[in-house]
């Protein structure tokens, strides 16, 4: 048989199997051997021979204070994040969409919060928010407002956290916004201006249940990617003061690198892992279908 | 109307003012002296300098950092890219009795937050002896470029007609060569999208860089990040190492931004 029919014959398996040996080697095995972690009291002392524990380490997860309290922050920070991120960029999908012409240069414009490396983000950020050095409190001082710390008040970090990202990741989900009502029919519209509907009106019961599904795909990612975030936090407060800015990623990171806790932290991973998991399953499973009916 | 248009008008361009002032404070500090970039009230006027990025290259192997940066994204996203990219067209040619499954699992692995992997490669790196090489770091950003390439590349060919190919073999083509000489090409602007999000991901990345380099494999992130452990936070150069990393991807948001909107909104938007 000649090479190239033999290739053909198999091309199905010959394009789709290197990928399934390369994600079995760089995501399965790791998962695999994470759960195997997770098993173990794998620390700094246990080296060479981690003892066996069972599901200890996710019973130990589950009664850890320290561990509801960063996922409480977690949802403190996802919560208000998505909540600003929506409104402000459904605003400005709208706003564009309006402007014609112009609307490709603010697209270009808008986007770029959105390019720019976390780390930096985190450290631009700092420098902005600076006690002594930055232009937030120059401008409050200006304004007659006295200074604040944002970073280190337990009270503001926090919400400062969520405002960062916000900034970052609005872009995102004013250009998903924008390609999805560009993508919107027109007669709906057409057939409710003749009707003598309000914006408002059009608004509420044409754009948002047109868009439902861009919607619901916007948030799952998005409600995914707020809550690994990592990097910002990492640079701007390090989790702090305290624990006040020290949501699950940096809870993470500080038990496996920090203390060496590696079992009980990839235990903690793989639970919240599931969790996200279920929520975006869940979200698209009622929103998509609450949208078809 | 007209005026209505207007206002919008103002309020978007003041918001987009707003979001873009970070990136020009940036950039405006870098430009200053050292001394300058401490100033309250803040310098408006002054002549631009590159004092702060000579510093930065005295007081880091920045030049390291950015060569690690580079190779490491590049290596990354051509792996990622070739395999990905031959798996994607498979799914879209092909029947598999799996498709659903397989595109949960892709869905899936956009979910899994990295730490779950982070302590596996931890742990298997130091055993292979691998930590610290800009290899080990190129492996590990594959394990979220792959499936992402894959997601992306799938739709691309989904939409690109069979027919195309059928008529090339019915010419002579084999089924190998028909991909090669018509499908590619018609996907370029898909192949471009993901290599430059793969790029993106890798060259951005922090955590895994953190964790699995030392002083041989640091990247860029990593780098900057020191700034900040010092006692002194020294601003002037830290904005100008910020300017340095962030100003080749704001450059290819400018040029490829037609092919951004698609690879951002991954299965959002038919």
């Amino acid at each position: 048989m000649k090479l190239s029919a033999w290739l053909d014959r198999h091309m199905k398996w010959i394009l789709f199997g290197p990928a399934v040996l390369v994600m079995a080697a760089i995501f399965l095995y790791p998962l695999a051997y994470a759960f195997n972690l997770s098993l173990h009291d794998w620390s700094f002392f246990t080296l060479n021979d981690p003892p066996f524990v069972g599901l200890r380490n996710y019973g130990h997860a589950l009664r850890d204070l320290e561990l509801w309290s960063a996922l409480g922050k977690t949802g403190i920070f996802v919560g208000i994040g998505l909540i600003l991120q929506f409104s402000i960029g459904m605003a400005l999908a709208l706003g564009v969409d309006k402007l014609g012409r112009q609307g490709g240069l603010l697209t270009t414009l808008l986007v770029m919060p959105m390019m720019v490396t976390p780390v930096v983000v985190g450290l631009s950020w700092k420098f902005i928010l600076d006690y002594n050095f930055g232009i937030f409190n120059y401008v409050r001082t200006v304004l007659g407002l006295q200074p604040v710390a944002v970073l280190s008040s337990s009270r503001w970090a926090l919400l400062t956290m969520t405002l960062v990202d916000t900034w970052q990741w609005t872009p995102f989900i004013f250009l998903v916004l924008l390609a999805g009502l560009r993508s919107l029919p027109h007669e709906p519209y057409e057939a409710a201006i003749v009707d003598g509907a309000g914006p408002w009106h059009i608004f509420s019961r044409i754009t948002v249940p047109l868009l439902k599904p861009v919607l619901v795909v916007a948030l799952v990612m998005r409600m995914a990617g707020a809550a690994k975030v990592f990097d910002h936090i990492f640079v701007l407060t390090g989790g702090g003061p305290g624990t006040a800015t020290e949501v699950v990623s940096l809870h993470l990171y500080r038990k496996a690198f920090q203390s060496y806790e590696m079992g009980y932290a990839s235990a903690v991973a793989l639970l919240l892992t599931l969790l996200i998991a279920l929520i975006s399953w869940w979200a698209m499973r009622t929103l998509y279908a609450e949208s078809e009916t | 109307m007209r005026q209505k248009t207007t206002v919008t008008a103002v309020l978007v361009w003041t918001a987009t003012a707003i979001f873009l002032f970070p990136i020009f404070w940036i950039m405006f500090t870098s430009v200053k002296t050292p001394v300058q970039a401490f100033q309250i009230p803040p310098v408006w006027f002054f002549r631009p300098t590159l004092e702060n990025y000579v510093a930065v290259f005295r007081s880091q192997p920045f030049g390291h950092y950015f060569w690690n940066s580079a190779t490491t994204a590049a290596t990354s996203t051509i792996f990622s890219l070739t395999v990905g990219t031959a798996a994607a067209y498979s799914l879209a040619r092909f029947r598999f009795r799996a498709q659903k499954s397989i595109s949960f699992v892709i869905f899936l692995t956009r979910m899994v937050p990295p730490v779950v992997l982070l302590v596996p490669f931890f742990i298997l790196f130091r055993n292979l002896n691998w930590t610290d090489t800009p290899a080990a770091l190129a492996f590990s950003y594959t394990a979220f470029n792959l499936p992402f390439v894959i997601w992306l590349m799938w739709g691309f060919f989904k939409e690109i007609p069979y027919e195309l190919e059928q008529a090339a073999m019915i010419d002579g083509a084999s089924a190998f060569g028909a991909m090669v000489r018509i499908t590619l090409p018609l996907a370029r602007p898909g192949l471009a999208a993901a290599s430059i999000f793969a790029l993106m991901n890798a060259w951005n990345e922090f955590l895994f860089a953190l964790v699995l380099t030392g002083p041989n494999a640091k990247t860029l992130p990593v780098g900057a990040a020191q700034f900040v452990t010092q006692d002194a936070i020294l601003w002037g150069p830290v904005m100008a190492a910020g300017t340095m990393i962030m100003l080749p991807l704001i450059l290819f948001t400018v040029l490829i931004q037609k092919h951004l909107v698609r690879g951002l909104t991954m299965g959002a938007i038919k």
